[in-house]
């Protein structure tokens, strides 16, 4: 019984004081940044990023993906009883949720919101641990055309499917690995796109890319916006919200059904390298839906509407670590970060992780576990003072938090360029949103850029410069064949939409005539 | 041509700018890199990928006025039309400005006088903020930097130096 051997190894290394102090505290920082809207989970982990430098890379980790899953425990919390999505993967929380609440249920929809997250999330460990060894073995015999082929689904899955334009997506994913190449090229030591700087050598940094396009970025599009006004944040209204603080008679049985198809589908999801627990969370809810013998009774207030999206989210989170461990190849822009972090601390990932760092893989499920049993402890008691800090007006919010981004990214190592380049991706990241592109899928091409281009050359190397390697080989075939179906799939809604705008705006303008 | 539709024209002009910018990017690479060697596709040299890059990129954003961005940000649109230009520059200015304070003032200065300076000049680019308010939120974060960073993290940035 290896998996219960590991196991154990891995509840010793989470139980150490150091480790499972960073552990609690990253989980509570992740639930309070679900909680608060407009605050995302890469700002926060990107402004986190550089204390880690103090800490051993096991505690780092854990600190890290608790702020994850953290936060998909408290962005529900919001979503139920302010209509607020505290993350973009709840939204379908939402849609029933918040009804359930504007009926006197808000207790029942908590509850339920707990109990998915936490079964949801139990699922997705489960997974992850039983997945990832088999997984690390057929790894092994992966080469560089596989790796290769693997990472542009991920590029192109990851940015095409989650938000915005799919175009300006892509072409956001391609700056992003032209950034990754500043810095010395490893195959011939010549300096690229470094312009005489010195410190560029090393590549652009990667905290100083993440708090200036997550962080800077964002208060400078937000400054100055009316706040908006939160309803029922006073205690009566909540209190009138949680009048049954019990769940109604019937839930748990109702959502077993639920739970259990919705942490089946973000567990597969989470695992497939490119689709993060977002799509998975959509999907879920579509799906119950879609089987319910009463469709018509979601959008107003169907527990199963809160509980399958709850679960599938949780467990997407859990099951991402599955390619960004094993593979190195990360499923969304925070396993990105979250890779990122690891090389920073000089870990590789990679199938080997598992034997050579076992201390990390394992202790950081075992992490899992706990973090998500201390959820679950302090996520009820809290719901009012999370609700309370909702209040906090982001004119006190935005000179606290840039503090933190100045001071964490020149301790990293007291050098002004690192600031100078936080303000300069500050400013790109403004002007990218202004033209509506989203700065995610540059991150996620910034950090697999190199292994991508590596990765390209050596298996062209080995074939001779035959494109048609990449063909050969069935696992590489494949990823490459669903990419590509991907790509026609995306042209062919572009077009549609194209038609049905054009369309509708010679309509509008006979009418105007 | 879209250009004359109703309430789409914001829309057409943004995409038609975004276009542009992206070709102009790809446009650089592809110069930047002539100066790597590229070698062929069998031993690609470190100019290879970047020229590959950056055609990629201006292809892509050839494409983007074409599509049209089905997104659309209309909610998001209408944000900013509640900030006014003056406020927003206010805003934009300040912390960036702040910013460079930051830059200047942690290396001839310390953490106090540079801390103090960044959240005391961002803080003024909300407009809701005075002058005294301003001041005593960089008074507070300055005193919880302080105490968090140099006494709690034992971080190596002294609170004074000079040069």
């Amino acid at each position: 019984m290896d998996t219960i051997t590991n196991m154990s190894y891995g509840l010793s290394v989470a139980l150490q004081p150091d480790n499972l102090v960073w552990s609690i505290f990253g989980v509570l920082v992740g639930n309070l940044i679900g909680v608060l809207p407009g605050i995302g989970v890469l700002t926060a982990i990107s402004i986190l990023l550089p204390l880690t430098y103090a800490m051993s890379p096991v505690a780092a980790m854990m600190m890290l993906a608790g702020i994850y899953y953290g936060a998909q425990y408290g962005g529900g919390i919001t979503s139920i009883l302010l209509n607020l999505p505290g993350t973009p993967t709840n939204v379908p929380t939402c849609l029933d949720g918040n009804p359930l609440a504007r009926q006197g249920k808000a207790g029942s929809a908590l509850f339920m919101l707990i109990l998915s997250s936490f079964s949801g999330a139990i699922v997705g460990i489960t997974i992850l641990m039983l997945f990832a060894p088999l997984l690390a073995k057929v790894a092994y015999s992966f080469g560089p055309a596989e790796y290769f082929a693997m990472i542009t689904l991920g590029l192109v899955a990851g940015s095409t499917l989650a938000k915005g334009s799919p175009v300006k997506s892509l072409a956001m994913v391609v700056l992003g690995l032209i950034l990754g190449v500043v810095g010395v090229d490893v195959n011939t030591g010549v300096n690229r796109f470094t312009f005489g700087v010195t410190e560029l050598g090393d590549g652009l940094s990667l905290i100083a890319m993440a708090m200036g396009l997550f962080g800077v970025a964002d208060f400078l599009s937000n400054i100055n916006l009316p706040q908006r006004r939160l309803p029922n944040t006073d205690r009566k209204g909540l209190w009138a919200m949680m009048r049954s603080t019990r769940p109604e008679p019937g839930d748990v049985r109702k959502a077993i059904g639920p739970i259990s198809r919705g942490s089946m589908v973000g567990s597969a999801l989470g695992v497939l390298p490119g689709t993060g627990s977002l799509i998975a969370t959509f999907m879920a809810y579509a799906i119950e839906k879609k089987i319910s013998r009463t469709p018509e009774r979601f959008g107003r207030g169907a527990i199963e509407g809160v509980a399958a999206p709850e679960a599938a989210n949780n467990s997407a989170a859990q099951t991402g670590f599955v390619p960004t461990l094993v593979l190195g190849i990360p499923g969304d822009p925070v396993m990105a970060l979250m890779l990122g972090a690891l090389i920073l601390h000089g870990i590789q990932p990679g199938p080997a992780l598992m034997v050579d760092n076992a201390d990390i893989f394992w202790g950081l499920i075992a992490s899992f576990f706990i973090g998500n049993v201390i959820l679950v402890l302090v996520n009820l008691p809290l719901v009012g003072m999370w609700v309370k800090l909702l209040s906090i007006p982001y004119k006190y919010l935005f000179p606290f938090a840039l503090l933190c981004v100045a001071i964490g990214v020149y301790s990293v190592n007291y050098s002004l360029v690192a600031v100078t380049m936080v303000i300069a991706f500050g400013v790109m990241g403004f002007v990218l949103r202004k033209m509506k592109f989203e700065a995610a899928p540059l991150l996620l091409g910034f950090v697999l850029g190199p292994m991508f281009e590596e990765n390209f050359r050596r298996a062209l190397l080995m074939s001779r410069g035959d494109l048609g390697v990449f063909f050969v080989k069935p696992i590489s075939a494949g990823f490459l064949t669903v990419t590509i179906l991907l790509l026609i799939w995306l042209i062919v809604s572009g077009m549609r939409y194209r038609k049905a705008r054009f369309s509708s705006a010679a309509h509008r303008k006979t009418e105007v005539q | 041509m879209f250009a004359t539709v109703p309430g789409r024209s914001g829309n057409w002009r943004r995409d038609l700018l975004a276009g542009v910018v992206i070709v102009l990017l790809g446009l650089l690479t592809i110069i930047e890199a002539q100066s790597y060697p590229t070698g062929t596709l069998a031993r690609m040299g470190p100019g290879y990928f970047p020229v590959l890059m950056g055609s990629a990129l201006v292809f892509l954003g050839l494409l983007i006025p074409l599509v049209g961005d089905p997104s659309g940000g209309d909610d998001e649109q209408a944000d900013d039309m509640q900030v006014n230009a003056v406020d927003r520059t206010r805003g934009f200015l300040c912390i960036v400005g702040g910013l460079f304070a930051f830059l200047l003032l942690a290396r001839f200065g310390g953490m106090v006088p540079a801390a103090f300076t960044l959240v005391f000049i961002s803080a003024l680019g909300d407009k809701s903020h005075t002058v005294n308010s301003a001041a005593l939120l960089a008074l507070v974060l300055t005193s919880a930097a302080v105490i968090v960073f140099a006494w709690g993290l034992q971080l190596q940035f002294p609170l004074f130096q000079w040069g």
